[in-house]
């Protein structure tokens, strides 16, 4: 009785429901956001590497990466292993319900495992030490600290965050003996990423077509449905996510997924670019944070909002230096849309030229899940078509694109994308 | 010297009929005497006798006195809006006001020996006249009261007359 | 009331309330408790005084405790046999009978699904029973009390729910200046707010929730920026 008696948790009644519905029609969201704008997101880095601390609005995560030498399995006798553990008890008010409370993890958890084990964004082969006997593993801790909503993103992008942010002691192994370097020996080594996924979140109602990104708890407690969708900065879907009982159409999904395109690649530079001011920083003796200026909010914070407002106009500058990890042509087309998408309100998204794909994606509306792999090599086939009828849209152009930067990913596409549905 | 022992009722005049009240009442009596026996060793004499100046009230309403937390404001629920005037006219110790009246006192009086209203007294008055005096008025009366009496419907205010 | 404010801890000895019992019966509310002729207390928070008799502490709570008598809001959980089972924000859930609603008989039960709201009275409350709610007063009547339509709903402080409450309280007059609107404020630290549009419910619920960080100098401030708040 104890246990199932709350209800603090907001949007568990009708009249929250039915408001929200209600807004929704309108327009309007409790915060003021337009449907499609995004809350800042904040990052701070702890003194240790691989410590981080994502808020999003009122939602607050804490990700910590730590790592130690251990055996492969049998299967995969020369990777690393990586390790993802969310732990959402921390928030005290969310004990509505057991079952939804292990739903909850449950959902996390495996969103998390998906966008980053199973799409392999880390380099697993270049955390072994010796095949079959040593090799490192990695584990990412996840603590949610507040809920407010949207933990997806905010586990995500903590997660992608730290585990970027994180340096591991070299070792070296000489005769079957392995010796570990400490920092002052031998500097400590960052890991080695493919690619850098980070997730978005998208509420659908029944009552408009238009979705809701970056929810708050009150919105996605509302929510007929929630789609999360991961892509990685070369804007390839990753994850996607897609339940709940709101009728979603190909036409909102392939909104969503552009939008979430853009927006992860501009997430995860600002990762980047956070991860470079936080190497300043830690060049000047005692500026670093400790755990409790992390939490007391006084260390150093860096704005989504603030770093990116400067992003836009030192873009072409900035696309220069990051040019070492990805194509110039993509890094391209995205600062367009990455422009489009922060500046003003994209209105009523103008009528794509579905005509040519839309039969052939029909089936999968009706499915009502939505398999990444089908999804990406059909769009695949009528873009192509359309490029003969040579009338370019940007749009698809994106997802032309998206493809030829990814040869590796021909043998593991099995793993590459998956979906599955959460009810 | 007088025994202090309360006299009892024996039991045969307990069950007679009439005595079943005192029956109960008696019974209840050795009750409670039995009870304080029991746990006199628990009671102290400070409990009994302790009138303390103490009231518990464990709701914060009733303490601060907080008003009512359903309200409405400029017409957004008019029913709701009625009973906040009920109450802030009660609260304010008014009563309703009276309602004016439509014939004063001075007209109610005039009317009343105007229509030699005593209704009563008259229809008495017939059941000792004698048959003589009864036929004899009843021959003047005639002629008289050629209007017939008919019910007047009382207005409705006159009802809630009585309550204010 | 008086403005002293004097901040005590529980398991403190409250010699104020002890000297002014000597001379008269007191009244003590929740945070305060005899033990023996001793009067201590067992909440952290300032010490609230109202003429002529009547002692509290006035802490900072968010977990609702259900007193005999409070008006509060619940949502309809479930429904269990004769009764509706109530989430009022205390550690159980609250009953309430089918019967205790006006003009509620076995045949004409009242319609009520979970997750509906009600404004309801804390009819008996008691650490060892669960609290029992009713929608009527001693006569049968519905009064102000009843199933809440519409609208939105949302949480906040106990404090702040009794500091809307308070006779002396500025906010929601100063509210009314800005717009018309319904509100049900329960003592449990739950709110609901009705007005004509979409736009005016958010503002208003908004203007309310900032005044949970606000003292009570500024609330006349936030209140009579409401318009602005709404034009945002």
């Amino acid at each position: 009785m104890f246990m199932n008696a709350n209800l603090f948790e907001p949007g568990k009644s009708k009249p929250e429901r039915n408001f929200i519905q209600g807004a929704v029609k309108q327009n309007t969201r409790f915060d003021g956001r337009k449907s499609n704008e995004f809350r800042d997101v904040k990052l701070t880095f702890g003194a240790d590497w691989g410590t981080v601390a994502v808020s999003i609005g009122e939602t607050k995560v804490l990700a910590q990466v730590s790592c130690d030498i251990g055996t492969p399995s049998s299967a995969r006798a020369n990777e690393g292993t990586l390790f993802l553990n969310v732990d959402i008890k921390g928030v005290a008010f969310l004990d509505e319900a057991q079952a939804t409370h292990d739903q909850r993890f449950l959902t996390l958890n495996s969103l998390l495992e998906r966008t980053f084990k199973s799409s392999r964004c880390l380099d697993l082969e270049s955390l072994c030490i010796a095949v079959e006997q040593s090799v490192w593993c990695v584990r990412v801790d996840i603590n949610v600290l507040n809920h407010d909503g949207n933990l997806y993103d905010a586990s995500t992008i903590a997660a992608l965050a730290a585990l970027m942010h994180f340096r591991r002691p070299e070792v070296s192994y000489v005769e079957e003996e392995i010796r570990t370097f400490s920092e002052r020996e031998r500097e400590l080594l960052p890991l080695l990423f493919l690619h850098y996924p980070v997730s978005v979140t998208y509420c659908v109602y029944k009552s408009s077509s238009q979705p809701l990104v970056d929810p708050t708890l009150l919105e996605e407690n509302a929510a007929d449905s929630v789609i999360v969708l991961s892509f990685n900065s070369y804007q390839e879907l990753c994850t996607l996510n897609a339940g709940g009982t709101a009728p979603t159409n190909v036409r909102t999904i392939m909104q969503c997924a552009r939008s979430a395109a853009s927006r992860s690649k501009a997430l995860v530079q600002f990762i980047r670019k956070a991860l470079e001011l936080d190497a300043e920083r830690r060049q000047q003796p005692n500026q670093v944070a400790g755990l409790v200026d992390l939490l007391n909010e006084s260390a150093p914070q860096l704005s989504f909002k603030h770093l990116m407002a400067e992003q836009g106009q030192t873009e072409t500058n900035k696309a220069d230096q990051l040019s070492g990890d990805e194509p110039m042509q993509l890094q391209e087309t995205v600062s367009e849309e990455q422009t489009t998408d922060t500046s003003t309100q994209k209105i009523p998204e103008p009528q794509m030229d579905d005509s040519s794909w839309l039969p052939q994606e029909q089936n999968l509306s009706e499915e009502q899940q939505v398999d990444g792999v089908q999804l990406s090599s059909k769009q695949e086939v009528p873009t192509t078509a359309k490029a003969g009828k040579s009338k370019p849209n940007r749009g698809k152009n994106k997802f032309v694109k998206k493809q030829p930067p990814t040869p590796r990913k021909q043998n593991q596409s099995d793993s590459e994308e998956e979906v599955t549905q959460i009810i | 010297m007088p025994s202090k022992v309360k006299p009892r009722l024996s039991r045969g005049v307990l069950d007679m009929k009439f005595m079943q009240r005192t029956k109960a009442k008696v019974a209840k009596e050795d009750d409670d005497e039995q009870s304080r026996a029991l746990y006199s060793n628990e009671l102290n004499q400070k409990m009994l006798n302790s009138n303390s100046n103490f009231i518990i009230e464990p709701s914060y309403s009733i303490c601060a006195g907080l008003i009512d937390g359903r309200l409405s404001f400029r017409g957004m629920n008019p029913e709701l809006e009625r009973l906040m005037e009920l109450e802030l006219a009660e609260k304010q110790g008014r009563t309703r006001p009276d309602q004016p009246k439509d014939i004063t006192d001075q007209e109610m009086a005039e009317a009343y020996y105007a229509n030699q209203a005593p209704a009563a007294s008259k229809t008495m008055n017939k059941k000792f006249a004698t048959k003589n005096e009864f036929n004899k008025r009843k021959s003047n009366d005639n002629p008289k009261s050629q209007k017939k009496p008919e019910f007047k419907k009382p207005r409705q205010d006159d009802d809630d007359d009585d309550d204010s | 009331m008086s403005t002293n404010t004097s901040i005590i801890m529980p398991g403190e000895r409250v010699t104020i309330v002890e000297d002014a019992a000597k001379s008269k019966r007191i009244i003590l509310g929740p945070g305060l408790r005899r033990v023996d002729e001793k009067v201590v207390a067992t909440k952290a928070g300032p010490l609230r005084h109202k003429e002529p008799n009547t002692f509290w502490v006035d802490n900072y709570q968010r977990r609702y405790v259900p007193a005999r008598g409070d008006l509060i809001i619940g949502i309809v959980k479930a429904r269990a046999g004769d009764l509706y089972r109530v989430d009022i924000g205390a550690a159980d859930l609250a009953s309430i009978s089918y019967l205790a609603f006006e003009a509620a008989t076995k045949k004409n039960r009242p319609d009520l699904n979970p997750g509906d709201l009600l404004y309801a009275r804390v009819l008996n409350a008691n650490a060892d029973i669960e609290p029992e709610l009713v929608c009527v007063n001693s006569n049968g009547k519905r009064g102000k009390l009843g199933v809440l339509q519409d609208g939105f709903f949302f949480k906040c402080s106990l404090n702040l729910g009794r500091l809307l409450l308070r006779e002396s309280c500025p906010a929601l007059a100063a509210l009314t200046e800005e717009l018309p609107y319904e509100i049900a404020v329960g003592v449990n630290g739950r709110i609901w707010v009705k007005a004509h549009s979409t736009r005016e419910t958010v503002g208003l619920a908004n203007a309310i929730m900032t005044l949970e960080q606000a003292g009570y100098a500024e609330i006349e401030k936030i209140c009579g920026n409401l318009s602005g708040v709404m034009q945002a």
